[in-house]
């Protein structure tokens, strides 16, 4: 079966699959863009989404612009004070931490949780999947706790009192994300969790001792989330060292580690917040030729520097896009991604990005990209645009929102929708019918995936309906979700999964059929 | 152990960032008789400066740097008081803050420590300070630098509104501007009319001293 992808590049980006996609962290320019007030655009996320959708579509994105303050939200469930600008993102004031204490952590330890209502819990929990990008969001393990105590005094107790370590990080891993992942799980049927973990990174530690200190909570997370059927990923070890004097391939290869090692180990790789336009890409292909030479796809997201976005010039900035589809986009499985665009960044910087990745990322990549000429558009200012777009947009998205495809079939969607615009799919399948229902059975949803007149659709069903055990189709499967992971993702043996079948673990109808399915999920 | 032993391990405790050493052999340092300028700058100064070189060839991480401030600061807790008016401050005025808005003091700390390692005055405004209190305060200091910190992107937009704000009150050319912070560069700097950029703790000692023209 082909693999249900679970990196990062995959979940951040969804749109057409004829190109290198690019997507954006860029909340703070949203807001900036579209005069919203913080207030306001941090605290209510379905206006967030609506102006981050019509951003999105404004630059022409491969995913909606939105996002919120993924770093705040527990801290602040916990009781931890906030600071609310009125121009800014909210922060948390690291004056007052929660934790100082063996006796804090007590208290908080002995505090009861209430992951409906506390804070801004609510406010994820009540959006819809997709204004969440369909996947569980959290803060990470690590950048948790800085939250809760202050980056000081975590690496003071790091360092001279691991046991205070272990019990805060012990506390966050047990007490508050597994059960809010959980929670927002059963919620909202999402099979994904990505954690933010900006303070995990390189040069603020080192690679060994985030693989010392961080990833084995990390690891500890995904293990107990796997056990309700989601998968989680932390975005932990980037590489950000500020002076190119420092620039170090050893370094840079040992934190790649530590991001497989954050991600499940899937071969993803998260080049974000670094000078990645001065760094030598030569020493990413360096790190992944192993795994090339073995024939895995090793998923690459590509930032444009923050920075480098913000003041340009534009042709340096083309010229970062190009430089990373040249290194990468023929045998990566690589997206362009626009690390935290700060807010008042010109908006034909941005185009100008979108373009270049559009054009020189246009499948397949030609062999020397100094013959494909580039247009960069013209684009009306957002202002002017909005006035002219606005309703058609929003419309759109309220029609993308109710159509809303939740857990698996929102995944698979992403990964599989594009397909509607392939020629072949459509020529080979103009005239079957067929369909195919994967049953996830300790999930809310499951999703049924239907082939009729060269279209694929898929939708999710809730899995306590009565019809889900009427659905006639051609192939199915039913399985709990860590079980459908571990086999989509290779991760169990063919001895194994007999085992799981012949245990009623697994169950299969309809082979032939199946492998029809992913005949198709191989175009 | 002898006096030379005591600024050794002094300097040991500040460079392996042990802060509750650093203070004690601090305290012995004075009990034994050694003058406080010799303390700091035989004992407490090389050990930040050593950190520095560690620093910059990637064998110091920021947790080595933040524990190594912390040791600094606790040992210049007992020195400083002891010292002569003349010994203060000898390379320059600092008055430092996170602008407001803005929590994140990761990178002042630091700044705050490097800048003191190098021979400034530092008066540290903390966190989501107000643009009234940077001008009240320069006012009351007259410093001949002013630091402002940010880590996001929206604050940072804030360092713009204090340099017009200290054009307004006449204070702008009685002093030098440095920017620090995640989202900042020497771009950024020059566009809003700041004298300077400090890419990291250390660079920024370096870059305090270039525009004083501090040896």
């Amino acid at each position: 079966m082909t693999e249900v992808k679970q990196d990062l590049g995959s979940v951040l980006s969804s749109g057409d699959k004829s190109y290198v996609n690019i997507s954006a962290q860029c909340h703070d320019h949203v807001m900036y863009l579209a005069e919203a007030p913080a207030n306001k655009f941090y605290t209510d996320l379905n206006y967030n989404f609506e102006l981050g959708g019509l951003v999105g579509k404004y630059y022409e994105l491969d995913s909606s612009a939105g996002g919120h303050d993924a770093y705040n939200i527990e801290v602040e469930a916990l009781g931890g004070k906030l600071i609310y600008g009125e121009n800014s993102m909210p922060t948390i004031d690291f004056r007052q931490p929660l934790i100082k204490s063996y006796e804090d952590l007590e208290k908080l330890k002995n505090k009861k949780i209430d992951f409906q209502n506390a804070g801004r819990f609510p406010m994820i929990l009540n959006s819809s999947g997709s204004m969440v990008g369909g996947n569980c969001i959290f803060c990470s393990p690590f950048s948790l706790a800085v939250g809760l105590m202050g980056f000081p005094k975590l690496i003071r107790a790091m360092k001279k009192d691991p046991k205070l370590y272990d019990g805060v990080m012990s506390f966050v891993v047990d007490d508050v994300l597994a059960p809010w992942i959980r929670i927002q799980n059963e919620k909202m049927g999402n099979l994904l969790g990505i954690g933010a973990d900006a303070w995990a990174s390189v040069p603020n530690l080192s690679p060994k001792e985030m693989m010392d200190w961080i990833v084995p909570y990390n690891q500890r997370l995904e293990k107990k989330c796997k056990e309700f059927g989601v998968v989680t990923m932390n975005v932990t070890g980037d590489y950000c060292e500020e002076r190119l004097d420092k620039f170090d391939e050893k370094i840079l290869h040992d934190s790649f580690d530590v991001e497989v090692a954050s991600v499940g180990g899937n071969l993803a790789l998260f080049l974000a917040m670094g000078r990645w336009h001065e760094y030598p890409l030569e020493a990413v292909r360096n790190y992944t030729e192993k795994y090339r030479k073995e024939g895995k796809s090793v998923s690459i997201t590509a930032g444009i520097n923050a920075r480098l976005l913000r003041d340009g010039p534009v042709e340096k900035i083309v010229d970062n896009v190009k430089r990373f589809i040249d290194a990468f986009g023929r045998d990566h499985d690589l997206s362009i991604f626009l690390a935290n665009v700060p807010a008042d960044t010109p908006s034909e910087h941005i185009h100008a990005a979108v373009a270049a990745a559009h054009t020189y990322g246009k499948f397949p990549i030609a062999d020397n990209l100094d013959d494909v000429e580039l247009n960069i558009p013209t684009k009306k200012s957002f202002q002017e645009w909005r006035i002219e777009n606005e309703s058609i947009v929003k419309a759109k998205i309220k029609k993308e929102a109710e159509e809303e495809r939740c857990g698996l079939a929102g995944l698979l969607w992403q990964q599989l929708g594009s397909i509607n615009k392939n020629e072949k799919f459509k020529e080979e399948y103009a005239d079957a019918k067929m369909s195919f229902l994967y049953n996830l059975t300790d999930q809310r949803y499951s999703a049924l995936i239907t082939i009729e007149n060269g279209t694929l659709d898929i939708k999710h069903i809730e899995n306590d309906k009565d019809d889900i055990k009427n659905i006639e189709v051609d192939g199915s499967i039913a399985c709990t979700a860590s079980l459908f992971f571990d086999f989509t993702g290779g991760k169990i043996s063919k001895a194994a999964m007999l085992i799981k079948m012949l245990t009623g673990k697994l169950k299969v109808k309809g082979a032939k059929k199946m492998q029809e399915l992913a005949k198709i999920m191989a175009l | 152990m002898n006096q030379n032993e005591i600024l050794m391990e002094l300097k040991k405790a500040v460079l392996e960032g042990d802060d509750d050493i650093a203070q004690e052999l601090a305290k012995k340092a004075l009990e034994q008789g050694i003058k406080p300028i010799n303390i700091i700058n035989v004992g407490i100064i090389p050990g930040i400066q050593e950190a520095g070189e560690l620093w910059k060839k990637n064998e110091y991480f920021h947790t080595d740097i933040i524990l190594c401030a912390e040791a600094f600061r606790l040992a210049m807790e007992v020195i400083e008081p002891k010292l002569e008016a003349g010994d203060r401050g000898s390379s320059g005025k600092v008055i430092i803050g996170t602008v407001a808005g803005d929590m994140h003091n990761l990178g002042k700390i630091m700044v705050n420590a490097t800048l003191r390692g190098g021979g400034f005055e530092v008066i540290d405004l903390g966190e989501d300070v107000s643009q009234d209190t940077f001008i009240e305060k320069i006012k009351e200091f007259n410093p001949d630098i002013l630091g402002l910190g940010c880590y996001m992107t929206t604050t940072m937009l804030e360092m713009r509104e204090i340099i017009k704000r200290l054009e307004k009150e006449g204070l702008r050319s009685k002093l030098k501007v440095m920017i620090g912070g995640v989202p900042c560069t020497q771009e950024f700097a020059e566009e809003i009319n700041a004298d300077v950029w400090g890419k990291d703790a250390f660079d920024a000692v370096e870059k305090a001293k270039m525009i004083l023209g501090v040896q």
